[in-house]
């Protein structure tokens, strides 16, 4: 597999934990993250998502550039109207983190189950 | 109520909760088992009490990395909890939180169930604001 020199896979790191920062900064709150399930059910006008959130039409709308800024959602004008849609490749940072993590757990788990049968094969 | 990004690993281990609570604060199975290959150990300590630290100093493939962490709760042996920071983060002083949970399960086994929460940055601000007062507080009863 090709490997890019230090120099480079430390930049691109600093810019993928940046990523990740603001992505997660942006889910660590309830109307956000309903806001995300919400557009998952397909694209939607600031308007619709306001109207089901006990929130004013600004309170929304400040929410949705803090998704816009995270790289979560993006927002488009159709006509006279604003339309905000899913950036499914916004979400790939924290999914990567996840992923990470899920590995590094699973692989000392079954480090750890294997020392322990081991250990009590030798008890024997 | 906050939902977090949150990974959760759970496995039957082979032995009574006892033995398996203990081998996370054994520097000896550490070695082992928290650096499995190609992960070279290079240097484990743990001090084993509330607001002690533990320290994974490791080469992974050509890389060295250091993971640390404090411990928050060692309830023997149902819950072990702890901080965990990682050099291989850009920002190394990004936290997250571990916590392990034992449950006994079957004839001599346990549940181990593994949860690791990243942290926001905005909460980690006031997480860790209040552990140094919580620290504090524990120094100032022990010279008081």
């Amino acid at each position: 597999m090709f490997r890019e020199p230090r120099p480079v896979a430390i930049v691109n790191k600093v810019v993928e934990d940046q990523v990740l920062d603001r992505a997660y900064a942006a889910l660590a709150d309830p109307t956000r993250r309903h806001l995300i399930e919400a557009l998952r059910r397909g694209d939607a006008r600031i308007t619709d998502l306001a109207a089901p959130l006990p929130m004013t039409f600004a309170g929304v709308s400040r929410h949705i550039g803090v998704l816009e800024s995270a790289g979560l959602i993006q927002r488009e004008v159709r006509g006279r109207e604003h339309w905000v849609s899913l950036r499914p490749e916004g979400l790939a940072p924290v999914h990567h983190w996840l992923d990470e993590q899920t590995r590094f757990w699973s692989d000392r788990a079954d480090a750890l189950a294997a020392r322990l049968r081991r250990k009590k094969g030798e008890g024997r | 109520m906050s939902e977090t990004v949150t990974v959760l690993v759970q496995r039957v281990m082979p032995a009574p909760p006892e033995v398996v609570f203990d081998e996370w604060l054994d520097p000896e199975a550490l070695e082992e088992w928290m650096c499995p290959n190609p992960v070279r150990v290079v240097d484990v300590a743990v001090d084993a009490r509330v607001g002690g630290t533990v320290r994974f100093d490791v080469d992974d493939s050509g890389t060295r990395v250091l993971i640390s962490g404090q411990f928050l709760t060692i309830d023997r042996p149902r819950l072990l909890r702890f901080t965990w920071t990682n050099s291989n983060w850009a920002d190394p002083t990004q936290a997250s939180i571990v916590n392990v949970t034992f449950e006994p399960a079957g004839t001599d086994e346990t549940l181990m169930s593994i949860e690791h929460s990243l942290l926001p940055t905005s909460e980690f601000e006031s997480f860790h604001s209040g552990w140094i007062a919580t620290f504090d507080q524990l120094a100032t009863r022990l010279t008081g």
